[in-house]
């Protein structure tokens, strides 16, 4: 019994690390289950692709409440997402073990980068751009993706004009891929990429990253489950877990925020990426 | 607020509220199924004999036939397949809600994710 207590302390710091830093728990859970537990890597992708699911269910529900969620550019998205989630779960059963735990240790390294960005470079950006977008919104004509939304933090609601849907529709493919091949939520390529190339405000892209990351996870997640790679056993305390976790940190996340944080976070995923590769190359057995 | 805010007001809220009632019954049934499960002592788990590919369709009928406990057992896999569903039926209610209000891009749009969502079911299945 002593295994699913740890299989739910995994699930809890995966959701409360997750929500604090504003990234899915995948990228915590699925190093966890396959270093610390030996857990086959397939199975623990499996288990965190539903872990993910939970995650971005979860906190939609917050932010469709607050209306920051695009909806209509986070289902026109969704369509090249899917397509990289199905080419995904599909090639994950020709990858061989190593090439999966390169492949994510790359990944992990990646998204520590860019939390510390996202945290740092990305908040200073969005504010300088929500008043230029605001200015321009008021001589063109809106599109179909063209919204607004009320930031708490500011008191103020702000409008935005979204660009280079097709720039956004290529990084959305790309995390589909990493959605289905690794298990993950794929918010660290959505995020930057709607914020940067599409000109969607930092707190919108996170809502939409978010609404899109669950319909996503269902791709995967329908082809793990048919194939045998989601354990109930497994992915329901981690799941709990993260459910717990997650609701917990969203309480928390505005009094932990400081940069100090984001840097021990951005140690701790570059030293995920680097046990990965360690695996990968059977210098550490477990 | 304009017309197409008070629109997206309402899409939002009616999703809000199928996530809600989704994510409640899918908790429930995988909370219950793996409480009962545990309290029976049904639930051994053994990580270094866990195989791969150790929990597909076949495994999983096999394993319902062979088991008194099978109604028990599969509280656990209905709770995860409706966790699983429950983004669909969001998609299905974008879909309704952009159609019955003639929005004909967006119904076009929520079709095809509709569509892939289907591709991938079959995809699945298939690949058993």
């Amino acid at each position: 019994m002593l295994i699913f207590l740890y299989l739910f302390l995994i699930g809890l710091a995966a959701g409360l690390i997750g929500s604090i830093i504003g990234i899915g728990g995948g990228i915590i859970i699925v190093p966890f289950l396959s270093l610390a537990l030996k857990v086959p890597i397939h199975i623990a992708i499996g288990t965190s692709i539903i872990a993910v699911l939970m995650t971005s269910l979860t906190a939609s529900r917050i932010f469709l409440k607050k209306n920051t969620t695009n909806i209509e550019l986070g289902l026109t998205l969704e369509i090249p997402t899917t397509f990289g989630g199905i080419i995904g779960s599909i090639a994950v059963a020709y990858l061989k073990n190593k090439v999966l735990f390169i492949i994510f240790g790359c990944f992990a390294i990646s998204a520590g980068i860019f939390t510390y960005f996202k945290n740092t470079y990305f908040q200073n950006k969005n504010q300088r751009e929500n008043i230029t977008t605001t200015q321009e919104i008021n001589t063109s004509k809106d599109s179909i993706f063209d919204s607004k939304y009320y930031d708490e933090t500011t008191g103020k609601a702000y409008k935005y004009k979204v660009k280079n849907v097709l720039y956004g529709s290529i990084a959305s493919l790309f995390a589909g891929l990493s959605s289905g091949l690794l298990g993950v939520g794929g918010g660290v390529i959505k995020v930057p990429a709607m914020n940067i190339f599409m000109n969607v405000p930092i707190k919108v892209a996170t809502a939409t990253s978010n609404y899109m990351i669950g319909i996503t996870a269902v791709v995967s997640s329908i082809i793990y489950f048919y194939n045998g790679y989601i354990n109930p056993f497994i992915t329901i305390p981690v799941v709990i877990g993260v459910l717990i976790g997650a609701t917990t940190g969203s309480f928390t996340a505005e009094k932990l925020k400081s940069s100090q944080i984001v840097i021990i976070i951005l140690t701790i995923f570059i030293a995920i990426g680097i046990l990965m590769f360690l695996r990968a190359f059977n210098v550490i057995a477990y | 607020m304009n017309k197409k805010e008070i629109k997206q007001t309402l899409l939002n809220s009616n999703l809000n509220k199928i996530i809600t009632v989704g994510l409640l019954v899918a908790l429930i049934l995988m909370v219950a199924g793996f409480l009962v499960n545990a309290a029976r002592n049904n639930v051994a788990l053994d990580i270094e004999e866990l195989e791969e590919n150790t929990l597909g369709l076949k495994e999983l009928y096999n394993t319902l036939k062979s088991t008194g406990n099978s109604i028990i057992f599969l509280l656990s896999y209905l709770g995860i397949f409706i966790l699983i569903l429950v983004p669909v039926a969001g998609v299905i209610f974008t879909l309704a809600y952009f159609t019955s209000r003639k929005n004909l891009k967006l119904s076009l749009i929520s079709t095809g994710v509709l569509l892939i969502l289907i591709l991938s079911a079959v995809i699945g299945f298939i690949r058993i």
